[in-house]
């Protein structure tokens, strides 16, 4: 167990990361605003590209951050990976829905449709279930460790939805725009939307990492109370 | 394209809405494991009370309780 000193500037670095990402977001939202350039076609609505695209990022990464802590969580059974996968799986859970739902606000003037059984939004639906499904298996499974367990194989199997929903828009053909960013010719968009891409991002990345440390702390007290209650038969 | 510019603010009212309700999540969180430790600490202290243990014997809540957030 971490000795108090250690944990108390843990909480002094998670708070200055939390002071840092709101700077971030502050300047990020300015350059959306501000000094990102119109789009000739979609005009303002193209703007929602600067808090959809870090939004889907992040979703992924919680759902790899998931997988691997599950496949440490199999081998070695420490609390501390189950602890980190939860987390990051609620936070995964809050980004997929902001993906869902901005999507279909930027869709409502360019495609005309709130929504489209298109193969990318509807891969990206079942990874919002697979998340759902991930919460129902814990609180319905009474003993914990065998939910952590349950939970993991869960973790790595859903997995396998990310790189689908990367890959949907070559596989299939969708009315989803193919990727514009990581591409092997390099991002097709002028600088200035790209630094202000860069910014959003950054921004974003912050503001995660300070609620995953925030959340996991949460789950770490939890995990500790459960256990002093337990020994105490409270 | 000037009406575009209503999607534009409902997408971030959408996503800043729900940042803040997770927030107040995580803060509400914090608040039940804090109240939770009191209710550890109150309940350490009567059984170290009713079972007449000195002060300074092992208090196990201490763990916990040196763990609140801020």
């Amino acid at each position: 167990m971490a000795s108090v000193a250690t944990r108390r500037s843990a909480e002094t670095w998670s708070r200055a990361l939390g002071w840092l990402s709101v700077v971030l977001v502050a300047i990020s939202v300015g350059m959306i605003f501000l000094y990102a350039p119109s789009d000739r076609v979609q005009g303002a609505a193209q703007r929602i590209f600067y808090i959809h695209l870090p939004a889907a990022w992040l979703a992924y990464l919680s759902f790899f951050i998931i997988f691997v802590s599950s496949i440490a969580y199999l081998a070695r059974r420490h609390p501390r990976w189950d602890r980190l996968a939860r987390s990051a799986a609620e936070l995964g859970f809050v980004f997929t829905t902001i993906v869902l739902l901005t999507g279909s606000i930027w869709g409502r003037p360019i495609w005309g449709t709130w929504w489209t059984w298109d193969a990318r939004l509807t891969t990206t639906l079942i990874l919002w279930f697979i998340y759902l499904a991930y919460f129902m298996l814990r609180a319905y499974v009474s003993d914990p460790e065998r939910g952590a367990r349950y939970a993991a194989v869960l973790g790595i199997v859903g997995f396998v939805d990310v790189p689908i929903i990367h890959m949907s828009v070559r596989w299939w053909r969708t009315l989803h725009p193919e990727p514009i960013v990581v591409r092997a010719e390099g991002p097709a968009m002028p600088d200035t939307m790209l630094y202000t891409l860069i910014v959003a991002l950054v921004a974003f990345m912050a503001l995660y990492v300070f609620l995953l440390i925030e959340k996991y702390r949460v789950e770490r007290m939890k995990d500790e109370l459960a256990e002093v209650r337990l020994q105490h038969g409270v | 394209m000037q009406d575009n510019l209503v999607y534009l603010f409902a997408a971030f009212f959408v996503t800043w809405l729900i940042m803040g309700g997770y927030l107040l999540s995580l803060r509400r969180q914090v608040e039940n494991v804090r109240e939770e430790v009191e209710a550890l600490r109150r309940e350490q202290r009567e059984s170290v009370a009713a079972s007449g243990l000195a002060p300074g014997a092992p208090d196990s809540s201490r763990v916990a309780a040196s763990e609140e957030p801020s």
